[in-house]
């Protein structure tokens, strides 16, 4: 196990943790109305997006790659 | 959140805030919208002077094919500094600090802006701007022209630096004032008053907001990403450390593009209010005019790169633009035959400001035709970098935005003061400034369709028999702005009481006495029509209703 | 004939003390739309970077140039979890008080103080072990530009979250009037996301 595994594992737990109270925030929030409300759920939605980001790079899907042609 | 309208400020015993009581809190650290504008037009109205007197310098230099006035060196300074001053200390304060800040607020019938004190801190980022970009005279002056083309301008002492930190700060306050004024727009409309029933200066100056809050910002990154390149020896614009000059064009003109029309949409305003005004005339196509300028700001950020087509963009960037800059031509066009329109057939009178709006509306329309003409990408490449572009950029921004502006400033003049200005001064300024303007400026097209590039102390004397005209003509026109100062102190010292409504008109600024009271309105009006219903009662709800709409001048 | 003008009354319209509720919402109002664009405006100084960054490496024949590493994606991972959570921990604050539970917001405030200041910490410790320098090369000069200008804005949430709690212990704020934390919370979600795009542009992409 090296710090990478460790990152990893914390990185993937901690997406899935966060993105969870994202939703659940999200599922409130979203038969309420108000312009400050609207801007919030943009806000959330991106957070859950983020969440996604990182899950992916701490289950090795994305990120690997040091060095990209293109 | 709940309201969409403000209900409390409009009651009659709520004004905004309440009188100032001390000299500095009433002239000084004011945060009446009124005061505020004042303070822009005089710190605004010095740096065109200013900006005014490095011109003359350059049209001295250029008396003479090898004139030893100024060296290469200052001479590159002098036109920087002319152009820096002009654009971002002079006309873009001038046109929404000063005229969007007075007139708007009194416009949609508010007691003052949404934010007054942010106000009061925009105007105050001003004058340390100012401060900052002259003392850059002192450390190595940034010599690279208005746009600072890097590696140029990075090439120079550390005045860039400061050139940089005083644009950066003026733009801060330009964003506050287009957050404050957009905010106003939005919320503090007089009842009644929907969006097509604004005045056309309110459009115009929501419209400009709008740009400001894009453009400002991405102009700030611009020049933000010049200042860590000097300071700190970033490698964006370094092609030895893999990056690119052409990345700094992209960036400054994706704002500076845009920043043309911050500087002409307000002028467009102007003009909407004074030609119904002089023409006593429900203007032509008010929803036209006031969709077309929402689509040239749309348009404007799609246009960028028509200044690069010499910088080895390759086809398929530089058809598209452009066809979208000839595209601009269109609503342009719609504004223009609807001003046109509005004059056919109408009892015209001709004082000063309609005058001048006559002036801009021939000049302007030379300009824009210029403008498709250097659109079209063989031409630009003729022509980039000769004094036609010179003199095309000064029939847009010395013919329109300037004419325009001199326009409002004879329309609003006695509603700002109180007093009359005198219409025999005014209208030998006018044709003066029109004559010398056009023998300054019609020339350069000449000897730029013969190949005299500009940003150059020295020429080819083939040239000199024009450019001697050329430098006589702008002396002229100079010592033609003296008259508008005599106007001004005469005006303030004897001219006669304006009254509430001199011209006859019909939005709501001159429907309050002139000078308007710090709080403007007692009771906020209520607003049935668009203004501009020439012939008609006042679409006011009583006092303002009663108000004379018969030209007393 | 000219409308009569006479001088008014002295009221304030400021002043949060005197302000009924209906005066208090309608100013919140008008800040809640200016500090909207205030935002905006501010997405676009970040949108015109990440042009910037987009347009260096399309002038890049390999991207990271060679010699110049990535950022440790997996480190970046973790620290941008922990920005992630500080916007969940600040959303709770904020409902607490809305709810009246003053004692969970001091507290949910405290742990998105405390998680923002960790990033900060972790920000710290990858510019210290990156193989890139600012001034060294085009990948630098974006990833260090773009972060350092997030980084700025997360330290002033930082103090704005600091400021908000001190002033709601000192009473400032109730469940019907707390603009100054609804604007504070919105801010700090602001500057998660923005790291949504830079995580992305700098680590994975
Ligand atoms: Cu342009």
């Amino acid at each position: 196990m090296d710090t990478a595994y460790i990152a990893d594992t914390i990185g993937a737990i901690g997406a899935i943790v966060v993105g969870f109270f994202a939703i659940r925030f999200l599922r409130k929030e979203w038969k309420l109305k108000g312009a400050d409300i609207g801007v919030t759920k943009v806000m959330l939605t991106l957070l859950v997006i983020g969440c996604v980001e990182a899950l992916l790079v701490g289950l090795r899907i994305v990120g690997q790659t040091p060095l990209s042609t293109h | 959140m709940s309201t969409d309208t403000i209900e409390i400020l409009r009651r009659a015993d709520k004004p905004i805030h309440p009188a100032p009581e001390s000299f500095i809190k009433k002239y000084i650290f004011s945060v009446d919208h009124k005061v505020v504008g004042i303070q822009y037009f005089i710190v605004s109205g010095l740096m065109i002077l200013l900006s005014g007197l490095f011109a003359e310098a350059i049209r001295v230099q250029l008396t003479g094919p090898h004139n030893t006035f100024l060296t290469p060196q200052q001479f590159d300074e002098a036109f920087t500094f002319h152009g820096t001053l002009m654009v971002w200390f002079g006309a873009i304060p001038l046109v929404t600090g000063a005229f969007g800040n007075f007139v708007m607020p009194l416009q949609i019938g508010a007691r003052d802006v949404a934010f007054p004190w942010l106000n009061m801190f925009s105007f105050w980022t001003f004058p340390p701007a100012v401060l900052i970009l002259l003392s850059s005279l002192a450390f190595g002056a940034p010599n690279a022209g208005w746009t600072e083309y890097p590696p140029v301008s990075l090439q120079a002492g550390v005045g860039i630096v400061f050139w940089t930190t005083a644009v950066f700060t003026v733009g801060i306050g330009a964003t506050l004032t287009a957050l404050n004024f957009l905010t106003t727009v939005i919320k503090m409309r007089a009842p009644g008053m929907t969006f097509t029933r604004m005045p056309l200066f309110v459009w115009a100056s929501a419209v400009t907001a709008v740009l400001s809050l894009v453009a400002t910002t991405a102009l700030a990154s611009a020049l933000g990403s010049l200042f860590l390149s000097h300071v700190f020896n970033v490698p964006f614009y370094d092609p030895t450390r893999g990056g690119t000059v052409v990345l700094f064009q992209h960036m400054f003109w994706f704002y500076s593009h845009p920043a043309v029309y911050i500087l002409i949409i307000p002028v467009f305003g102007i003009v909407s209010e004074i030609i119904p005004t002089f023409a006593r005339k429900p203007i032509f196509g008010y929803k036209l005019i006031a969709y077309s300028t929402v689509s040239i700001a749309l348009l404007s950020f799609m246009v960028w790169a028509h200044h690069m087509f010499t910088s080895g963009l390759g086809p398929w960037v530089t058809m598209p633009f452009m066809i979208l800059s000839m595209l601009i031509a269109v609503p342009t066009g719609i504004k223009i035959f609807s001003w046109t329109a509005t004059l056919f057939g109408s009892n015209l009178r001709l004082t000063t400001a309609m005058l001048f709006v006559l002036g801009f509306l021939s000049t302007f329309t030379i300009g824009g035709i210029t403008g498709v003409m250097l659109a079209s990408v063989p031409v630009d490449w003729h022509e980039h970098a000769t004094y036609f572009l010179v003199a095309h950029i000064h029939y847009v921004l010395f013919g329109g935005t300037l004419m325009g502006v001199l326009g409002g400033i004879y329309y609003w003049w006695p509603k700002v003061t109180g007093r009359l200005m005198s219409e025999k001064l005014g209208k030998w300024h006018f044709w003066l400034t029109f004559i010398f303007f056009n023998a300054t400026f019609l020339p350069m097209h000449f000897v730029g369709l013969l190949g005299m590039p500009r940003r150059v102390a020295y020429y080819d004397p083939a040239f000199h028999g024009l450019n001697l005209f050329i430098s006589i003509s702008a002396f002229l026109l100079a010592g033609a702005f003296l008259l508008l100062f005599a106007n001004a102190f005469w005006s303030l010292k004897k001219g006669p009481a304006a009254g509430p409504n001199p011209w006859g008109a019909r939005t709501l600024e001159w429907m309050i006495s002139s000078p308007p009271p710090h709080y403007n309105f007692k009771e906020i009006p209520e607003v049935y029509a668009t203004p501009y219903g020439y012939g008609e009662p006042l679409p006011y709800s009583a006092p303002y209703d009663q108000v004379s709409t018969t030209p007393t001048y | 004939m000219a409308v009569q003008t006479e001088a008014l009354g002295h009221g304030h319209g400021y002043g949060h003390e005197a302000m009924t509720q209906e005066e208090y919402v309608e100013q919140r109002d008008l800040r809640f739309l200016g500090f909207l664009l205030f935002l905006f405006t501010d997405s676009i100084f970040f949108t015109a970077y990440i042009f910037a960054a987009l347009y260096l490496r399309s002038a890049a024949p390999v991207w990271p140039p060679v010699g110049v590493e990535r950022p440790d994606v997996n480190l970046g991972a973790v620290n941008a979890i922990i920005l992630f959570g500080s916007g969940i921990t600040a959303h709770y604050a904020m409902h607490r008080l809305k709810e009246s539970r003053f004692i969970g917001y001091v507290w949910f405030t405290i742990v998105t103080i405390i998680l923002g200041s960790l990033f900060l910490g972790g920000q710290a410790y990858e510019y210290a072990h990156i193989h890139a320098t600012w001034s060294g090369s085009t990948f630098g000069a974006a990833f260090f530009t773009l972060t350092g200008l997030h980084g700025f804005h997360v330290l002033v949430g930082v103090v704005y979250l600091i400021v908000t709690l001190l002033q709601s212990v000192a009473g400032k704020y109730t469940p019907e009037r707390h603009f100054g934390l609804t604007a504070a919370t919105l801010y700090w979600h602001f500057v998660d996301v923005i790291w949504v795009v830079l995580f992305f542009l700098f680590y994975i992409y």
